[in-house]
């Protein structure tokens, strides 16, 4: 133990001991003998080994005879005999771009690629980890078949929507389980952690990798492991990037400051304007997008460093990330920092990772229809105001509906968040002497986030004037979320037969997690004092209106105990079986449903390796997978779902008690079963390479919120009905279409489609609403949209006209004449990217896509409003039907318009140039007299061009609907540079 | 040494294992435990608080932008009394049009509000039984004031539900709901029956809150119903049941106990500075709670989102009528209905449910029914005199007699919630706003509601018919 512990601290002392000692060296390099950089180079039979350097060269104790193996990424593996120890060794290895050898991690363990049955797709963080966004998964968006990623927004750090395979739920969480070096961390919040910081993700896709994760894994697992360091030299890398965002044009235009006055005065000048009035606001034009933007700024910058010995090997990084939204007063800053050493003996290998983060975020309000929130003002503030009056204090609205002042609300008031992230687990791995092949594992880790948010509301802005007193508000919320979890196995591997033709392994495990949250927050009232902090609150009392409110909630938000095993079994490398078996409990299914059990079994043959394929010389590999197995989800029971609950009340300060929730103690997971055929190929010298698999999931047990009658008192309990199917089918494409010693060209596509169908609901029910404008139907996907066919507008008098269920055109809107319409999610989506590569000049051009689904604009819901005559309109209402005759598509304005129509429903399909990147490495020659290692310089743009028809600023929204206040994906050029030395 | 670290590994498994039972069945530490009934009278109390907590909603007494305020604003603003402005965003025009339909989510939701309330009173109903033996008065007090909310929340329902008032009618109201149980699918009681069991549980609630362990309300404080407050309820059932004798019965030991306010002091119950002639109101004490009337007169950003009808205008003696400066005011260049404003302008205050100037208009028009008009122009010229300072007594007689008591109960219970009501209990008398449409500085265009319209009555929701196929739906939707 205490040694273990001097090698941690004495750790930079080892490097310079090590390093005394004589030993072998050689270079490892390509069949081009170009330098390979970065291999691994290993005495056979032990446990450690050496990295070879960004030049190939390496340098290992070995004596005669030793056989050194020779990996790494990108080559085939090698092996060569130390012949002798004095002359360098000249290691020639072939290049590998068949992924095939390489190793599925599954966040438990981590086996060959080739002896998988799963379904499992790996992102290379290195193509994607440079692009300016802060949180790590929307950098995943395109780049994996089956993994659907929707920006949603693109305010500085705020996450995206994953999706993989599907949606196989109907009201519980579509988001995966996201594991960071076998530690469960919260999803959806990663505006606090380092992309650069890591080195490869995992997207477990089918049920045989992800059952492994039992009652956890139905939407799928994103595996991260993070880099490591390798033993050699110190290395030193630093990256830096600069740039600029930009908002993107509106489809939807706005009328200009004489149309709306026109128009305004066509509908009888609700606003009361006098001519001269008129004829003077007809001069102004505001551009409110140029009052409430800026041009946004990304800064990031990281230094890292790694070394060690072929004992020990650290990482260690710190990284600063600063960007500013286009929405004036929003930005993000996060600073973090890394460090991981690992230290293995022959018998014994410890490793300790741990990531800090501290980020500052100022965001602006989204999706919402208020309308002081900037994203919302610049759509209905009206044209002809201006910011500011001639005074140079802020305009107040002067006509009767008098909205208040967004600039002013942006700008005086003011809020941020704080965050505090800490990841970190600690793994003991050890090798029991005395028994071959059996392996003991513990890994303990924690994720602990803190939040701090503060709001600041002045007593002269709208918001500061509706708080309690009306004198302005501070609100001050601090919240904890606390998860550890332990993970203990034991493993035993062995090959047996007379050939060691049989391969077996078994583990067995045992898995404990809980999380623990905390939060309260007060808020404090009457700041009449000019302070813009807690000094400025007035000491309530029992008159004044000024008492501070304190709120607090907290305990236990996750408790899983499991056991699992899994076992896989390969005879002549070449036909492979595996299986897996998990049993969880967990704080959240109902009392009468404590545990339960998910399994999965695979099997998978290379047929490519069979005598009969040999003399097909254009085939390089040929793989069949076939899989079954079931997962299940828990994301959807809220906590004590099951039980009745009484919560706080009070009543003429009194305090009280009342019944929440009616309770179900029945609540259980849902169940997604999976079928999975595979296969993998390769052909022509491997430069067509790929893989297709066909999946067919049910989910049964689906989480539902129950409808209650009304009379209850309650509207909805949780419970579990019905059954849904997911169909779907994954295409990954890799070919090298030009491959010369000068120029390269290759490009990598994905394309999925897949679509869900509801098959069953409660029993003797056929459909039931989703939302306000989606349906639940049997027979039809679970985001279908269920509304009015829209018909246009009556010449003769004006009206909306729809289509009624028999198809005939009536003048009356009726809910019951809703029809079923296309669906929100999108069944076919992926991204293809096009490398091109002269003389060490790379331009990358990466393209995402999805086509056919629709999405319902409630943008055009409030600028197509004629009762909205307060507020800007759109350009459309310029045609509104106005004298017998008109033939139009927008009905006259005194008509109250109905929503739920056809009319706002619009083809959400779209194509986008993600990203572009055009890098040059600087040569080889010109960089050693520098003794620098490389240096790598870029220019990309993000986001650079969009084609859609959708009528908005991005067909990317969050939901099957825009709301308002639309933060969409920006426009971003960045410069950068990565250097090594 | 490496042994004493493989001694961790089947440590780490026993570590894992104890405090198993918590892990997986957390106690809350935030919530009670609703599973087993109440276990001591603490609970029962903190209850009984949790049922009048409902009445906050803001479908029912208070009041959100999009949110109903149904047994508050919202029978004026669908009535004659209100006219929508042009400050208003239009987010209750579907109400003051009369444009509802089945699929109105405010009207669900307000349905869904009203028999939480009565779900909690049915709670509390289940198990307080198990504590008359030891704190027989205190039941009592919680089981009376049970049954009177339960009575009053399903009376409310049957006002907007039911197609007609009379005692007798078998036309459907409500399903009347006596028990908890999520799962029941009752059918629509009769209004007959919907009367029975509202009369029935109040002259309950009556008897139980006679004999009680300490007074409901402290002070001046009218925030709990007591047996005064069942009485109003008493004598507003049976009024709307054509029962005469039986309401003038229960007003006349109301107006016993609570006289008219004084001149002076009636200024004072809308600022909450004064609560005489308040039977009970619903109390609103922090804006968090909300704001009874914030849908028709938003203060904090003074929006005039409904002003005053000018024909409502025109029935109060500007300089008189003590009415006129409590219930109006000018600001900023129009008038506005400044009744429920608060006492800090801020919008919080007291929703007044009953009050003894309705009782004082019930008799009156009980009294002319059954034909004693001298009794009845008795009780209209007291309430005059109470609001109209120097008022020479009225000597109306006959239809005349029966007008007045109409116009006096529009102009004295105005922005109260009963307008639009009291039209549909007189025989659905049309109802005509002339200020109308952009001529009429109104962004509404639909000010009329004929007599046959199908929006005197509200639809059954069609979330609810979907789920419980038992209950009928109102004709025309």
């Amino acid at each position: 133990m205490k040694r273990i512990f001097l090698l941690l601290t004495m750790l930079v002392l080892h490097t310079m001991m090590v390093y005394a000692q004589s030993a072998v060296t050689g270079r490892v390099t390509n069949n081009n003998g170009d330098p390979v950089p970065f291999a691994s180079i290993k005495v056979k039979g032990l446990r450690s080994g050496v990295s070879a350097d960004a030049n190939g060269d390496f340098r290992i104790q070995a004596k005669a005879g030793d056989v050194l193996e020779v990996t790494g990424v990108g080559i085939m593996p090698a092996e060569i005999t130390v012949t002798s120890t004095s002359t360098p060794l000249a290691i020639s290895v072939v290049r590998n771009t068949v992924s095939m050898e390489g190793v599925v991690v599954t966040g438990y363990s981590s086996r060959a690629k080739r002896s998988s049955a799963s379904a499992v797709a790996t992102v290379d963080v290195a193509d994607v980890r440079t692009q300016p966004i802060a949180s790590f998964d929307q950098l995943l968006q395109g780049q994996a078949a089956g993994l659907n990623v929707r920006t949603g927004s693109g305010q500085p750090g705020r996450s995206g929507l994953v999706q993989i395979r599907g949606v196989g739920t109907l009201v519980g969480s579509t988001t995966p389980l996201y594991i960071v070096d076998g530690i469960e961390i919260t999803a959806g919040d990663f505006t606090t952690l380092n992309q650069n910081d890591f080195e490869s993700i995992s997207i477990l896709k089918d049920a045989n990798a992800a059952s492994i994760y039992g009652s956890r894994g139905a939407n799928g697992v994103i595996v991260v492991t993070t880099r490591k360091g390798k033993s050699g030299a110190l290395r030193v890398n630093y990256d830096a990037q600069y740039g600029h965002s930009y908002f993107p044009r509106n489809k939807s235009q706005l009328m200009n400051s004489t149309e709306k006055l026109d128009y305004e005065l066509e509908n009888g000048n609700p606003n009361n304007w006098r001519p001269a009035e008129v004829d003077s606001l007809k001069r102004i034009n505001t551009d409110w997008e140029d009052v409430f933007f800026q041009t946004g700024i990304t800064n990031s910058q990281q230094l890292s460093l790694s070394g060690g010995t072929d004992r020990t090997r650290f990482f260690t990084s710190l990284g600063v990330f600063d960007q500013t939204g286009v929405v004036k007063t929003t930005a993000l800053k996060r600073y973090t920092g890394r460090f991981n050493i690992e230290n293995s003996t022959r018998n014994w290998k410890i490793n300790w990772n741990t990531t800090l983060g501290f980020s500052k975020y100022t965001n602006t309000d989204e999706n919402d229809e208020v309308v002081t929130s900037p994203l919302n003002a610049i759509r209905w503030t009206l044209p002809y105001f201006t910011p500011y009056n001639k005074n140079g204090g802020y305009l107040q609205d002067p006509t009767p509906t008098s909205q208040p002042n967004a600039l002013q609300e942006l700008l005086e008031n003011k809020q941020f968040r704080n965050q505090i992230k800490v990841l970190s687990n600690v793994s003991l791995e050890y090798k029991v002497p005395f028994v071959e092949g059996l392996t003991a594992r513990t890994n303990w880790g924690l994720d602990y986030m803190q939040n701090e948010s503060n709001i600041f509301l002045s007593q002269n802005t709208a918001k500061g004037a509706s708080t309690e007193g009306g004198k302005g508000a501070i609100v001050n919320g601090f919240g904890r979320t606390f998860r550890y979890m332990g993970t203990s196995s034991l493993s035993y591997k062995t090959s047996f037969g007379a050939a060691k033709e049989h391969d077996l392994t078994v583990s067995a495990y045992h898995e404990i997690i809980q999380g623990i949250n905390k939060s309260f927050s007060y808020t404090g009232y009457g700041l009449l004092l000019p302070f813009q902090n807690e000094a400025a609150i007035t000491q309530g009392t029992s008159t004044n209106n000024y008492i501070a409110n304190v709120t607090g909630t907290g305990g236990q938000f996750q408790g899983l105990l499991s056991y699992f095993a899994d076992v896989n079994y390969g005879f002549r490398n070449r036909y492979f079986i595996n299986g897996v078996v998990r049993r969880d409990a967990s704080d959240r299914f109902g009392t009468n449903n404590k545990w339960a059990t998910f399994g999965s079994a695979g099997v998978s043959w290379v047929i490519s390796d069979e005598a009969f394929m040999s003399n097909i010389r254009y085939l390089n590999l040929l793989k069949f997978r076939a899989s079954y197995g079931s997962v299940g989800n828990q994301l959807g029971i809220g906590a004590f779902a099951s039980l009745p609950i009484y919560g706080r009340s009070s009543y003429n300060g009194v305090p009280g008690l009342a019944l929440a929730q009616p309770g179900n103690p029945d609540i259980k997971w849902e169940t997604k079963t999976t079928t999975n055929l595979g296969v993998d190929f390769a052909f022509l010298q491997n430069r067509i390479t790929g893989s297709v698999d066909l999946f067919n999931s049910n989910t049964t047990d689906l989480f539902f919120n129950e409808r209650l009658p009304g009379t209850s008192g309650f509207t909805l309990v949780q419970g579990n009905i019905g059954k849904l199917k997911n169909r779907g089918v994954e295409v990954q494409l890799k070919g090298d279409v030009v491959k010369s010693k000068n120029f390269t060209w290759n490009i990598d596509a994905n394309y999925t489609y897949v679509k869900n169908k509801v098959l069953a609901l409660s029993e003797g029910q056929d459909e039931t609403l989703n939302g306000e404008r989606r349906v639940f139907k049997v027979g039809y996907s679970s985001s279908t949209f269920y509304l009015v066919k829209y018909a246009g507008v009556d010449p003769e008098t004006g009206d909306a006209l729809y289509q009624d269920k028999t198809g005939k055109i009536t003048k009356v809107y009726n809910p019951n004449d809703r029809v079923l319409l296309g669906t929100s999610d999108a069944p076919n989506y992926g991204g293809i990217t096009n490398t091109v590569n002269y003389k060490g000049v790379e331009l990358s051009v990466f393209w995402v896509y999805s086509w056919g689904n629709e999405l319902y604009n409630g943008d055009r819901v409030n600028i197509e409003n004629p009762s909205y005559v307060a507020s800007s309109l759109h350009v459309n209402l310029l045609r509104e039907w106005r004298n017998p005759g008109d033939r139009t598509d927008i009905p006259r304005a005194t008509q109250a318009l109905e929503q739920n129509t056809t009319r706002f429903l619009e083809n959400g399909a779209y194509w986008r140039l993600r990203n572009v990147m055009l890098s040059y490495n600087l040569p080889k020659k010109w960089l050693d007299r520098a003794k620098i290692t490389n240096i790598r310089l870029f220019i990309q743009g993000q986001n650079l061009a969009t084609i859609t028809k959708f009528q908005g600023y991005d067909p990317e929204v969050p939901a099957s609907s825009l709301t308002g206040a639309q933060y969409p994906t920006l426009k971003t050029y960045t410069i950068g540079v990565n250097v090594g030395f | 040494m490496k042994r004493r670290i493989l001694y961790l590994i089947p440590i780490a498994f026993v570590l894992g294992l104890s405090g198993c039972k918590k892990l997986i069945d957390p106690v809350p530490e935030y919530s009670l435990d609703g599973s087993r009934p109440f276990e001591n009278i603490d609970q029962a109390e903190f209850a009984t608080t949790g049922m009048y907590g409902a009445l906050r909603s803001a479908q029912l007494y208070s009041s959100t932008n999009e949110a109903l305020s149904a047994f508050a604003a919202l029978p004026d603003i669908m009535s004659d009394n209100l006219v929508e402005t042009f400050e208003s965003l239009g987010n209750q025009r579907t109400f003051s049009e009369w444009t509802y339909s089945s699929d109105n989510s405010s009207i669900y939701s307000m349905w869904v509000a009203s028999y939480q309330v009565i779900a909690r009173a049915n709670i509390l109903l289940k198990d307080i039984d198990k504590f008359s033996s030891t704190s027989p008065l205190a039941v009592n007090r919680m089981k009376g004031q049970a049954l009177a909310l339960r009575a009053q929340m399903h009376f409310d329902l049957l006002r907007y539900f039911a197609g007609s008032y009379r005692r007798n009618s078998d036309t459907l109201a409500v399903p009347y709901i006596t028990s908890y149980d999520v799962k029941a699918k009752p059918r629509r009681n009769s209004v007959k029956e919907c009367y029975d069991l509202i009369l029935g549980d109040l002259a309950q609630a009556k008897v139980l809150l006679g004999n009680i362990d300490k007074p409901l309300n402290a002070g001046a404080s009218t925030g709990l119903i007591d047996r005064n407050a069942v009485n109003a309820m008493l004598a507003r059932v049976n009024f709307y049941a054509g029962q005469w004798g039986e309401a003038i019965t229960v007003a006349n030991e109301v107006i016993a106990s609570k006289p008219l306010a004084t001149a002076g002091s009636f200024a004072g119950i809308w600022t909450d500075q004064s609560t005489s002639e308040v039977l009970w109101s619903v109390q609103f004490t922090s804006a968090a709670e909300g704001t009874p009337y914030g849908g028709v007169y938003f203060t904090p950003r003074r929006t005039n989102i409904y002003r005053p009808a000018p024909e409502l205008l025109a029935l109060y003696n500007t300089t008189n009528d003590i009415r006129n400066a409590t219930y109006f005011a000018n600001t900023g260049g129009r008038v506005i209905v400044s009744k429920h404003n608060g006492t800090s302008s801020n919008g919080v205050v007291n929703w007044k449910v009953y009050r003894t100037g309705e009782m004082y208009l019930i008799r009156s028009e009980a009294s002319y029914r059954l034909g004693n008009e001298g009794a009845a122009l008795a009780d209209l010229n007291a309430l005059r005199t109470a609001r109209i300072t120097g008022f020479t007594p009225g000597s109306e007689a006959g239809v005349a007699l029966f007008n007045a008591i109409q116009t006096e109960r529009r102009k004295e219970l105005a922005f109260e919630g009963h307008r639009f009501f009291d039209l549909k209990r007189l025989g659905r008398l049309p109802i005509t706003r002339t200020a109308c449409g952009a001529a009429g500085n109104s962004p509404s265009s639909i000010c009329t509601l004929p007599s046959n319209s199908r929006a005197w009555v509200f639809p059954i929701p069609a979330n609810e018919i979907i789920i419980n196929t038992n209950l009928a739906p109102n004709p025309g939707y």
